[in-house]
């Protein structure tokens, strides 16, 4: 088959799929035609929920005994012991007895891990800026077993509710939480320990769980969310002390708002990026006609058909 | 110079007796024992809201002072009435006290009564209008509510009997955060 006729092929995918041309066009860039392939085959499936058992209200084996007594069947997911899979359950999850008594969270596997990566420790200060609706706060919670303090900032009051509704369910009491603008939060002359930004994006790696993503954003959009992302983690920043680290992440595969909002910050700010340890791709450094500094391959970019759950992209920087 | 008004400030000598007199009358003294090393801060609305804080939260929020939201465990409200322990704040007293309830089914999870044909047993004798810790299915915490009845009455009264009425808009039960979600 011609090379030609092979990207008609992927492009009257997207079309059947329902995406926009250029996002196709953007896959195939980034990941090459098979690979894009894969992934508009992998975006069509039901992906199995995961929840993490949450520490914070009862010992972890306690949860999974209770859920398996309910007939949830649970499949560990390798390096993150909270996390489990829920490969078949007879009881809607997102509403029982334990789910109401905050014993476990609803979230994406993918998730779970920009928490884990920033590591937070008892006696802490944590940042975690755009906070809502609350899964990683409260997983930092438990990390930190609801010892030291976390900040967690949210620009919509109507969001903060339910960051409050979150936290108050699975147990967190370590957390205080501010309706700010997270650019504002330099205002307040804290030096944070670590800081998590997950930074609000076009969403595109999550178009497995919602097939809305394939049409409601545009490429000017991307611009704009790359703006906001790199003023939004240049006070970031601000707020670290030095030594301190911080977490970058998005729900996004585009390099617009991961590996080049990260080239440009390397360039302003002083800051170094850390080796991640985990799965997935390294950061792109070579797309389109940017100039994207090589240290980015040090960040990772976890896509959905390869890790089996809704993509993302991770930084962790230390701050000189 | 004006007064600075805070929305979120610590709770009053007052307020704080006010709390530590309802946990106390309604669960007992050793119940007290859930608030140790935590301090009480209000959140002013529509509705005065208490939460509890540990003591190195409660430094760091003596710093912040403005826009804070909550923090810390929501632990009841303030009405014309006094103040009323909710969801997060019985399950902090749960284990510290005998005043519970416990219940065969699950509608008090959906903002429904509890009646006298759906109790399991109670821990231990009670009056009318005293504050129950209501919990069901393998001990799992459902909520708190108020007597209509002494527990005295029980074996006397029909089986259609309320015995802890529904809750509309107070988070009172568990089943308050699935109703919240989709306000």
């Amino acid at each position: 088959m011609s090379s030609s006729n092979s990207h008609s092929d992927t492009f009257n995918l997207g079309d059947q799929y329902g995406y926009q041309r250029y996002m196709i066009e953007r896959f195939i860039e980034m990941i090459g035609e098979a690979e894009t392939k894969k992934l508009l085959y992998f975006n069509e499936r039901k992906l199995h929920k995961v929840i993490r058992l949450n520490s914070l209200r009862i010992p972890i084996p306690q949860i999974k005994l209770l859920l398996e007594k309910k007939g949830v069947e649970l499949e560990d997911i390798e390096g993150l012991p909270e996390g489990k899979r829920i490969v078949k359950s007879s009881v809607p999850i997102g509403a029982t007895t334990e789910y109401l008594n905050g014993y476990y969270m609803l979230q994406g596997k993918n998730s779970l891990y920009p928490s884990r990566i920033l590591n937070p420790k008892k006696g802490e200060l944590i940042g975690d800026f755009a906070a809502a609706p609350g899964g990683k706060t409260s997983h930092l919670a438990q990390l930190m077993e609801n010892e030291g303090t976390i900040l967690a900032s949210e620009i919509s009051t109507n969001r903060c509710r339910i960051l409050r509704s979150n936290l108050a369910r699975m147990g967190v009491r370590n957390t205080i939480i501010i309706n700010m603008d997270s650019k504002r939060i330099s205002s307040l002359k804290l030096a944070f320990d670590k800081v998590l930004l997950d930074a609000p994006c076009s969403g595109s790696g999550i178009i497995v769980t919602d097939k809305s993503r394939k049409q409601s954003k545009s490429r000017v959009d991307i611009m704009n969310y790359h703006s906001n992302q790199v003023s939004l983690l240049s006070e970031t920043i601000k707020t670290v002390k030095p030594g301190g680290e911080l977490v970058y992440c998005t729900c996004s595969l585009e390099p617009e708002e991961n590996e080049l909002v990260i080239s440009k910050i390397l360039e302003q700010e002083t800051v170094q990026l850390v080796e991640i340890d985990l799965e997935g791709n390294p950061g792109i450094i070579d797309f389109e006609d940017y100039n994207i500094n090589p240290q980015i391959a040090k960040t990772r970019r976890l896509y959905p058909h390869k890790t089996s759950g809704e993509g993302f992209f991770i930084a962790k920087m230390v701050k000189l | 110079m004006r007064e600075k008004q805070l929305k979120f400030r610590r709770a009053s000598l007052e307020e704080e007796e006010q709390i530590f007199r309802f946990i106390k009358n309604q669960f007992g003294a050793l119940s007290l024992s859930a608030l140790e090393n935590l301090i009480l801060w209000i959140r002013e609305g529509k509705v005065k809201e208490v939460y509890a804080v540990p003591l190195e939260v409660s430094e760091m929020l003596r710093r912040i002072e403005e826009d804070i939201y909550t923090a810390g465990i929501p632990l009841g409200s303030f009405s014309d009435k006094g103040f009323l322990l909710e969801i997060e704040g019985a399950t902090l007293v749960l284990p510290l006290t005998k005043k519970i309830l416990s219940v065969k089914t699950r509608q008090f999870l959906y903002g429904k009564p509890i009646f006298v044909t759906n109790i399991e047993k109670i821990e231990s004798d009670f009056n009318k209008n005293d504050y129950l810790i209501v919990i069901g299915e393998n001990d799992l915490h459902y909520g708190i509510g108020r007597a209509k009845i002494d527990s005295s009455e029980l074996d006397h009264v029909k089986s259609s009997s309320v015995i802890i009425s529904e809750y509309k808009r107070k988070p009172m039960d568990r089943g308050w955060y699935l109703r919240e979600e989709n306000w």
